[in-house]
């Protein structure tokens, strides 16, 4: 055999080993593309398709290539695809690994995908096609937006309970927060040191030993712990964190990581002071104003409330005190907490610090931080620091614009007082105002009532010695003069210097006998002077006995218990004119035949009655009258009889008469 | 015949002048002192050997009643008559009481004086005759018509309730309270009590019952 041959016998085989070889391969490479889960793709950049595999056709909806075919992928593409970016890409480098996108199916709905891809040139460069892969990652994505969302829902809930979690990598010490931790202690994630030792700077100072303590406990026992703490935050403000935790092991039983919770329970914990507070607060303004109900006096209520606040706020010394219209301060109970010195008795003079004086006069409260850095108790000051007031939250109780009282709690050392005190020491202060004001108010009308009847009794005072002083002046000075007139004429008459019967003489003297008869009914009706010398009894007995000549009416008096008896001479005086004013409202109105007077003295009581047996009245209509004269007869007694401590009671209707009974209380 | 002597108290000059001249002008009358106060009046009365004294009441210091009672007492044979501008019998017998013999009013002094002194000076009693009325007066009008206790058994038991009540000085509204009845009725009853024992007042109620012995009198 020629070696020619052999050899190409040998080619010959060589060729079809090859041409297998490859036919397998491309078999293989066929069987890959058709089988393959991955979509597979060769376009032009115009968006023709040059082939498809069935799994991109599947992946698209498509049934055959033909149909893919057909389209023109410029086309497809939905609006929000980077198809331009994808070209300039592939342009510029050749090649595009890993974009994931999504993709429109044939049905309209839509597909993520991943894709990679490559632009196939011709030896000149020219661009021939792009070819790639597509990976359809739907449910990866879906899986991943759910992750997403249920972090998101953790950190909204987080954000929410105000609760952060944390994890401490304790080998690598490396502390993890989640987003709310961070908002709980006041940090931006950069600012945070993400250390053990940096977790430690966030606590407030005074716990960071007890949350040492606690965490260091859990890495002994591997217990879960449970703490409260407060924390810090870098602008200062304080926030109280209730944390939770626990360690957690690894397979060898070391510890490997702690992880744990922190909620931020400041606005829960303020809220449950709050409620606290302002439970507390109801029971000390409910005892007060039981205290009003019950009828205690106004020293007793002012008492309660003092006490009650000062109990209330243990750390500072509470008084009330009075303000006279001299503005001079009295402190009239104070309750102060051990040490400090008792206010109670101390005065100060308001008008030495009078812009002080002003605050109280136009303020709701006046509040002093610190009574050294306040202008107005600069005149104040060494009274102040000898009662070691520091600070002080004043009330003032005002009466009809007038400054009348003054709650006061104040502190031995510079405080700032919170909303809560301010409105506590208020309220209380608004309770007392009330009460206080209406004790103000009794007081005056008391005090005007006493006035008016000091007034009164002034007044009858006066005009009774006025009365007095004329009815004398008539007898002991016109009397005089009268006589010395009548001893006169009596002389011409005797001595002869005119005859003993000249009728002008006559006339003279009996002008002059009338003129002093005259004088001394005018002063005995202004005021006998018996009342003064020989007392009630006999005078009235004598008006009576005198007055019958005038009036229309019999008056029979009886007297008893009071013949040898004289009675204090405003009473005497007193029930002498209103036997006289009730007789002269008999002789007025009464067309009376029968009066009688009864006088009656027994154990220090005297009892004057007035009946008539006239036609009578009704008292009540009288009363309510508008201002007649007769209704002011019966006001006028009223009155004297109660300027000598006695009641007058008339009792009348009309046919059935009138009595009027003065009881006179006579103190021995 | 002796001529009576006189001493005249009175601190009005004129009045006194007046006085002095009608009594000098009597030939049987001599003014023998004369005082312008109470003291001067005293030392007068003790000094002077008189038969009367004629002496205001109303002297500045001693009041004519305590120069009456003293003269009274250490001077009992001198008269006092007493000049006086009060007309109230009450004071009448409070110096008739101290003492004095005599009680005239100063306008009618002039009138009067003479003949006063000489009753006096005789050893009567002088009273002015206006007061002289006067006392006759309320003797006659004695507590009138005093009802007929015999009578009295005939009250009701109510009815002499409400009469004590009413003696005793309750209104009758706090008659009508105690009993428990109303106080037209408390009316009704002292209206036919009083017409039953012929009583006219509520005085003489109250008498009735001082007779009756259910009101003590003191």
């Amino acid at each position: 055999m020629p070696t020619g041959k052999v050899q190409d016998l040998r080619m010959d085989v060589e060729r079809r080993r090859i041409e297998e070889a490859l036919r397998a391969s491309e078999r293989r490479a066929r069987d890959l593309f058709e089988s393959i889960p991955i979509g597979i793709y060769r376009t032009t950049p115009d968006g023709r398709v040059l082939l498809a595999n069935p799994a991109l056709l599947r992946m698209l909806g498509f049934d055959s290539f033909a149909e893919y075919a057909a389209r023109n992928l410029e086309q497809e593409f939905l609006a929000s695809y980077p198809r331009k970016l994808f070209k300039e890409r592939l342009e510029r480098d050749g090649v595009i690994r890993g974009l994931e996108a999504i993709w429109q199916r044939r049905d309209g709905t839509t597909v993520f995908v991943r894709e990679n891809a490559r632009a196939v040139r011709d030896h000149t460069g020219h661009m021939l096609y792009y070819e790639g892969t597509v990976e359809d990652i739907t449910e990866r994505k879906q899986a991943e937006e759910k992750l997403a969302a249920s972090e998101k829902q953790l950190a909204e809930a987080q954000k929410i309970a105000h609760l952060g979690s944390w994890e401490w990598d304790v080998a690598a010490d490396r502390v993890t927060w989640s987003d709310e931790l961070f908002r709980i202690f006041g940090l931006r994630p950069q600012e945070f040191g993400t250390t053990y030792e940096a977790f430690l700077n966030c606590i407030h100072p005074d716990d960071r030993e007890q949350v040492c303590k606690m965490i260091g406990q859990a890495f002994s026992d591997h217990q879960p712990f449970n703490f409260y703490h407060r924390s810090m935050r870098p602008d200062g403000t304080v926030r109280i964190v209730h944390g939770r935790g626990e360690a957690v092991m690894d397979d060898a039983g070391r510890l490997a990581r702690m992880i744990g919770t922190a909620q931020d329970i400041t606005e829960h914990k303020q809220a449950e002071e709050a409620l606290l507070r302002s439970q507390t607060r109801l029971r000390l303004l409910n005892s007060i104003s039981t205290a009003i109900r019950a009828d205690m006096s106004v020293a007793q209520i002012i008492a309660c409330a003092v006490t009650q606040t000062q109990q209330y706020f243990p750390s500072f010394r509470v008084a009330y005190s009075t303000i006279d219209e001299r503005n001079r301060l009295t402190v009239n109970h104070a309750i102060e907490p051990a040490g400090l010195p008792p206010l109670t008795g101390l005065t100060i003079d308001l008008t030495s610090a009078p812009d002080y004086l002003a605050a109280l006069r136009r303020n709701a409260a006046v509040v002093v931080a610190d009574v050294n850095q306040d202008a107005r108790l600069a005149p104040l000051q060494e009274k102040l620091r000898v009662n070691s007031t520091a600070a002080m939250l004043n009330v003032p109780v005002r009466h009809s614009d007038k400054l009348i009282g003054l709650f006061c709690c104040d502190a031995p050392t510079a405080h700032s007082w919170t909303e809560h005190e301010r409105e506590t020491v208020k309220e209380v202060a608004a309770y007392l105002s009330v009460v206080i004001r209406e004790a103000h108010a009794e007081q005056e009308r008391q005090r005007s009532e006493l006035e008016r009847a000091e007034l009164l009794r002034r007044l009858v005072t006066v005009q009774e010695k006025e009365r007095r002083r004329i009815a004398l002046e008539l007898h002991d000075q016109l009397g005089q003069d009268i006589t010395a007139l009548m001893l006169g004429l009596k002389a011409l008459q005797d001595f002869g210097a005119l005859p003993a019967d000249d009728e002008r003489l006559l006339q003279l003297m009996r002008l002059t006998d009338q003129l002093g008869c005259e004088a001394h009914r005018i002063a005995w009706e202004l005021r006998p002077s018996a009342l003064d010398d020989l007392g009630l009894h006999v005078t009235l007995r004598n008006y009576l006995e005198e007055g019958a000549k005038r009036f229309d009416f019999t008056v029979d008096f009886h007297s008893n218990g009071l013949a040898d008896r004289r009675l204090p001479p405003p009473v005497e005086t007193a029930v002498y004119r209103i036997v006289q004013e009730a007789l002269t409202n008999v002789s007025k109105h009464a067309q009376a035949q029968h009066v009688s007077v009864l006088l009656e003295y027994r154990q220090g009581r005297l009892l004057v009655i007035v009946e008539d047996d006239g036609r009578g009245f009704d008292t009540d209509e009288v009363l309510r009258a508008a201002n007649t004269e007769r209704r002011m007869g019966l006001i006028g007694m009223h009155e004297r009889v109660r300027l000598v401590g006695g009641e007058l009671e008339i009792e009348s209707a009309p046919g059935a008469g009138t009595t009027v009974y003065v009881r006179v209380p006579i103190s021995r | 015949m002796a001529k009576l002597r006189i001493l005249l108290a009175d601190d009005h000059t004129v009045v006194r002048e007046g006085l002095k001249a009608l009594i000098n002008a009597q030939p049987d009358m001599s003014v023998v002192g004369e005082a312008d106060t109470g003291q001067g009046a005293w030392q007068l009365a003790q000094s002077e050997a008189a038969d009367v004294i004629v002496m205001d009441l109303s002297l500045p210091d001693l009041s004519g009643a305590r120069v009456t009672a003293r003269i009274k007492q250490a001077r009992p044979q001198l008269k006092v008559l007493v000049l006086t501008a009060y007309e109230d019998k009450s004071y009448m017998r409070q110096l008739f009481e101290a003492g004095a013999a005599g009680y005239l009013l100063k306008r009618a002094a002039a009138q009067e004086v003479i003949g006063a002194i000489r009753t006096v000076a005789a050893g009567g009693l002088y009273i002015d005759p206006t007061l002289a009325s006067k006392v006759v007066d309320s003797f006659v009008r004695q507590p009138a018509s005093g009802g007929k206790p015999q009578r009295g058994g005939e009250l009701s038991e109510r009815e002499q309730e409400v009469l004590r009540l009413i003696a005793w000085g309750y209104s009758n509204k706090e008659i009508a309270a105690r009993l428990n009845i109303s106080v037209k009725t408390v009316e009704t009853y002292k209206t036919r009590l009083m017409e039953k024992l012929d009583l006219r007042s509520r005085a003489d109620i109250v008498r009735y019952a001082v007779r009756q012995g259910w009101l003590q009198e003191n």
